[in-house]
């Protein structure tokens, strides 16, 4: 019996891990990187790697660069 | 009046320990900011810009004028907020990647609002002294 449980334990642990790299690769969300909010309280939020967010990324890479900041 | 706005400036820095530095623009001119002088020049034009590219967007998405940003990038965070009446002020800010943007953005509209509250009260007072 023990070596069943034992068996299971490392199936277990070893689709624990799958899944896990799984999400973190794969299926976590993107958080936007730029975020617009506008007079009339709508918003806009977009990833940073696409191309209507380039312009905001580079400005603001150019800001980061001139004004490094101690992360 | 400066004086003022500087005190509404340096208390938005002691308050937020997320903003790093920060320049606060008044139209044509710079009434604070904890950035090196020789960065001065450059964060104007791109606070222009990042207002330009949001009002474009705004234009786009038939919303009113952009109020506020928030960029996330490699380096850290860009902040920006502005008063979007005409001669308004703007503020733009970095700070590190783990911010708290709400916080961030609620302290950069306290220092506009205490800022314009001290330009108010300056101009309210050299009016009285003209009528006067």
């Amino acid at each position: 019996m023990k070596p069943v449980v034992k068996a299971l334990g490392v199936v277990t642990l070893l689709g624990s891990m799958a899944a896990g790299g799984y999400y973190f690769l794969v299926m976590r969300p993107r958080k936007p990187q730029v975020e617009l909010y506008f007079d009339d309280g709508s918003m806009l939020a977009m990833p940073g790697n696409t191309a209507e967010a380039e312009p905001f990324m580079s400005v603001a890479a150019e800001i980061l660069a001139a004004n490094p900041v101690a992360n | 009046m400066k004086e003022e706005v500087q005190a509404a400036f340096s208390e938005m820095l002691d308050i937020s320990t997320d903003i790093d530095r920060a320049v606060l623009l008044g139209p044509g001119e710079i009434l604070a900011s904890n950035m090196a002088p020789e960065a001065h020049d450059a964060a104007v034009a791109q606070a222009e810009e990042l207002i330009r590219l949001g009002d474009l967007r705004a234009t786009e998405m038939c919303s009113q004028p952009l109020t506020q940003l928030v960029v996330e990038a490699a380096g850290g965070m860009v902040f920006l907020a502005r008063e979007t009446a005409p001669g308004g002020m703007a503020i733009l800010a970095t700070g590190k990647k783990s911010s708290r943007v709400g916080l961030v953005l609620y302290d950069l509209k306290t220092c506009l609002r205490d800022a314009r509250e001290a330009l108010s009260v300056e101009s309210a007072e050299v009016q009285g002294c003209e009528e006067a």
